[in-house]
């Protein structure tokens, strides 16, 4: 495989940083602002496959510390204990309860939507590094190009390999 | 209390069963039996009750919304079934003991037996009729786990699958038939409902409970999953094939007597069943070789003639079923335990290889020959009780009746003596050389059954008085006097008819068999059929999925979009105009990019052109979202547009280049893209030119803050009003990760192990 674009890879030691920031803020403000766990997800997964492409995807493995579909598991299961709270207080599965605290002029507020949300963002960057990352480890389906012994996934209607 | 423990103790055991196995060995047979052994005695101790007419009852909460109610009442017909069930049952569970010996699979086979009795129980004693059907359907399914006991044999899961599929589809239609009948009574329990053949419901709601009770009766033309369901271990075989469970259809029906019985179809319908029933009996019979099959096959007439008597309904034929009833469980279940036994001791069923056990079984064969001789209805028996109440019985509703249950009699004499006589007392064989007598576990309950039927047989007024008497009763008919000896009458000539042309027959059996016409074997009928679906199944899948993604794609969004058009052309939905003409003008401006992306994504011939065409495409929405303020939606759109385009771009390394080379496939790419753009189209202006009701936007938007604690409405929707289907979504999201890990995975390991699976022209999906 060809090296990385050398570009890709230095601006990649300033992006990622920023994109982890970047979701994690979009996470936590996303009750009240544009954001929440599903977009902050998807930017968490864009640090990660921008890894993946401008060093290796086992860098990529690396930066997440889990294995994907822990993360995927771990995200289930504090979505689930997030509705679970609702119940032991005598209400519906996934009913919110919220703890509210306002000490003079710092308002804080928690409740199990943002612990859901923060579930949810746990599967979004879970899921879509296993996307990006077992596809692009995988080795490549037809290393001759030449098409000497094309797999013919999608091609039956006569895809000609072209000679680029 | 004692009600509630008949159905405790057996489940409890059950749980227990592999475990108590394993710790107890050779002792956990007895502690099972006694298990039965106690619910039999509570049975008895409540019957006295049901007998002055005050039945125990329980009540408790289940489903209210759905009428289930957990309701039991021990009436005195229930308690009979019961006894029954408790009382093969404990000597089922001794002698499974002793015929499974240290087999490692006695644990759990002793344990569905015990969850089988229960939900026997539960069938027999149930009042809610959705709790008899749970109990019903226990049945069946603990039926297809103990055929299937001996699941590395193909012909044993064949056999299970047959039972499983016709009691389950029986069971289906039985579902149907009691919801007809709760909803139209107004009430679930038995004991409340009203008679309603004169409701109009009530016909349809008759021909779906008898199809879940032919089913489960073996009755024609269902009759041939019992035979298949031989392969089960003898003890099972006894228990639930012949003893128990088949009888579910016949107590199904005794029971629904009061409610559909003056129905004009009742009659006709069971007798005429019961006679098809008997006819293939008596036909099938006298070329049965197999010890069990035999067996089986004179169960399944015996159940006709349960069948054909309450089908014909008067006291006499309700009092004569609920003796043959008892009879047959008398009787049949010590035959069965006597083939087991033979079979153990020479391990051999087949007619032809077995002979002169007498002196080396002695016990068994005595036995068997007790068992027999009620089969055959020789007085004492209780067996010939039975035989004469229902010639009688068939005689007042039509002669050819009794001429038939003649006939099966005669069926009955042949198979006794092929089963007793010919492996006791025939040409010995050296099969017989090593036999031996069976252990007392198996002996004692073959003995202590099969002689139930001689001590009842002489004492009919403690029959009528405290079994038979109270039982009649509370299916509301009146039941008439029992004895054994009511002077030379026809009923006795016939039954003298069949025993001595039985005889006959039996002498004369090679030529019989021989002039009996081979019948169209069920199971291969059921396999046509079952055959028949699974490769129109293959056929379809062959079609729909030939390995062609386009292909995929293709299929689905046309199907949809001609369905979706359709809806519209015949429900002749209105456009109103006006809605296109208040579209903004930076919304035009936006849809011009957009229009302009996807028809450069349609013509595009390469991929990578397409997947930029079609990623600028989103950004052209993520743009639409912002100019319509929705900038979470815009956020969102944004990402996944670029994640997909990196994803796809990262996908499309693996594939081999390609390039639409063929005018007419991208006509057909440029058609499909229209007629989807078109559909979508027509259906966004008919959804926005319809007021169908309220939108429930703004309650969202006024409640975000006060009761989702969030100024963002679109997360609070997601994470709090709508959190369950995010959960879902989630779960769906993880699911698909999965399934992408496998693929791949799975993909390498084919490459790895037969790469030239990848490199032919595959037609086949690969599995």
């Amino acid at each position: 495989m060809k090296l990385p674009s050398i570009i890709l890879r230095v601006m990649q030691h300033w992006l990622v940083p920023l994109l982890v920031v970047v979701s994690l803020f979009l996470l936590l403000r996303g009750h009240d602002e544009p954001g929440g766990g599903f977009a902050g997800g998807l930017m968490a997964a864009a640090a990660v496959i921008l890894v993946a492409l401008a060093e290796t995807p086992t860098e990529a493995r690396r930066l997440l510390r889990l294995h994907p579909t822990t993360l995927i598991a771990l995200g289930l299961l504090v979505a689930l204990v997030a509705g679970l709270i609702g119940p032991l207080t005598g209400k519906a599965f996934l009913t919110a309860v919220w703890l509210k605290a306002d000490v003079g002029l710092f308002y804080f507020k928690a409740g199990t939507p943002l612990l859901f949300d923060i579930g949810v963002y746990l599967v979004v960057v879970g899921a879509v590094s296993t996307f990006a990352l077992e596809i692009e480890e995988a080795a490549p389906l037809a290393p001759d190009r030449t098409g000497a012994t094309p797999a013919k996934t999608d091609s039956v209607e006569g895809g000609a390999p072209s000679k680029s | 209390m004692l009600l509630e423990l008949t159905l405790a103790i057996p489940v409890l055991l059950a749980v227990v069963a592999p475990l108590a196995w394993r710790r107890l060995g050779a002792w956990w047979p007895r502690v099972a039996s006694l298990g039965a052994l106690t619910v039999f005695v509570f049975l008895l101790l409540m019957l006295p009750d049901a007998i002055l007419g005050h039945p125990q009852t329980v009540t408790r909460e289940w489903m209210p919304q759905l009428g289930v109610t957990f309701a039991l009442r021990a009436d005195s017909f229930g308690i009979f079934m019961a006894l029954i069930i408790s009382g093969i049952g404990w000597g089922i569970m001794s002698y499974a003991g002793g015929y499974l010996g240290k087999d490692e699979r006695t644990g759990s086979i002793t344990g569905w037996l015990l969850l089988f009795m229960a939900a026997m129980i539960g069938v027999s004693v149930a009042d809610n009729i959705l709790m008899l059907f749970v109990s019903w359907e226990m049945t069946s399914f603990t039926s297809f786990m103990l055929i299937g006991t001996n699941h590395r044999d193909e012909e044993s899961r064949v056999g299970a699958k047959q039972a499983l599929l016709v009691t389950a589809i029986g069971g289906l239609a039985l579902l149907g038939g009691l919801v007809i009948l709760g909803r139209q009574a107004g009430t679930w329990n038995l004991s409340e409902m009203p008679a309603m053949h004169d409701h109009p419901f009530a016909l349809g709601a008759f021909v779906l409970i008898c199809l879940g009770a032919f089913t489960k009766s073996a009755q024609f033309p269902f009759s041939f999953w019992l035979p298949g369901a031989m392969r089960a271990p003898t003890p099972v075989s006894a228990y639930l094939h012949s003893a128990t469970m088949v009888k579910a259809g016949v107590f199904l029906l005794a029971r629904m007597h009061h409610v559909l019985g003056e129905l004009p179809a009742w009659t006709p319908t069971l007798v005429i069943t019961a006679a098809a029933t008997m006819i293939l009996v008596i036909l099938a019979v006298p070329r049965a070789t197999d010890l069990k099959a035999l067996l089986a096959y004179s169960t399944i007439g015996a159940l006709a003639i349960m069948v054909g008597l309450i089908g014909i309904g008067t006291d006499k034929s309700m009092t004569a079923m609920v003796v043959f009833l008892l009879a047959h469980a008398c009787y049949k279940g010590p035959l069965f335990l006597v083939a087991g036994s033979i079979d153990h001791a020479v391990h051999s069923r087949d007619i032809r290889r077995l002979g002169g056990l007498a002196q080396k079984m002695p016990v068994t064969i005595v036995t068997g020959v007790i068992a027999g001789l009620s089969m055959v209805g020789i007085p004492p028996m209780l067996g010939f009780i039975a035989k004469e109440y229902a010639l009688g019985a068939g005689m007042n509703y039509a002669p050819w009746v009794a001429g038939l249950i003649t006939v099966l009699a005669m069926a009955f004499v042949l198979v006794a003596a092929n089963v007793i006589l010919i492996p006791a007392f025939g040409k010995k064989r050296e099969l017989a050389s090593h036999a031996h007598e069976a252990p007392w576990s198996m002996r004692v309950p073959m003995v202590v059954i099969s002689s139930l039927g001689l001590i009842l047989g002489v004492s009919p007024g403690l029959l009528e008085r405290y079994i038979v008497g109270p039982a009649v009763t509370s299916l509301e008919v009146t039941p008439v006097h029992l004895s054994l000896w009511h002077g030379w009458n026809l009923p006795l000539l016939l039954s003298t008819a069949a025993v001595f042309w039985g005889g006959l027959a039996f002498w004369k059996r090679t030529a019989l068999g021989a002039f009996c016409p081979a019948l169209p074997s069920g199971p291969r009928i059921f396999d046509a059929i079952w055959n028949g679906t699974v490769g129109f199944g293959r056929n379809v899948t062959r079609i729909l999925q030939n390995g062609s993604l386009t292909m995929y794609l293709g299929t689905i969004v046309v199907v949809a979009c001609v369905l979706l058009l359709s809806v519209w052309i015949i429900e002749a939905a209105p456009i109103d105009v006006d809605v296109v003409r208040k579209v903004p003008i930076i919304d035009v401006i936006i849809a011009a990019v957009i229009a302009v992306s996807a028809v450069v994504t349609a013509l595009a011939r390469r991929r990578l052109p397409a997947i930029a065409a079609l990623g600028a495409m989103g950004m052209g929405v993520t743009l639409f979202f912002l100019a319509s303020q929705a900038p979470d939606l815009a956020l969102t759109q944004f990402l996944v547009e670029i994640l997909s385009v990196v994803i796809l771009v990262i996908g499309f390394r693996h594939l081999p280049d390609f390039r639409i080379t063929k005018k007419r496939y991208q006509i057909g790419r440029v058609a499909i893209a229209v007629l989807v753009g078109f559909t979508m189209s027509v259906m966004t202006l008919v959804a926005l030119s319809t007021d169908y009701a309220a939108p429930i936007s703004a309650w969202h938007g006024d409640n975000a803050l006060t009761k989702g604690h969030g100024h963002n409405v679109v997360n609070v929707i997601l994470v709090d009003f709508r959190g369950f289907d995010t959960f879902g979504e989630i779960i769906v999201l993880g699911i698909a990760a999965l399934g992408v890990g496998v693929l791949v995975g799975s993909l390498q390991k084919l490459r790895k192990h037969n790469p030239e699976m990848l490199s032919g022209n595959t037609k086949e999906p690969v599995q």
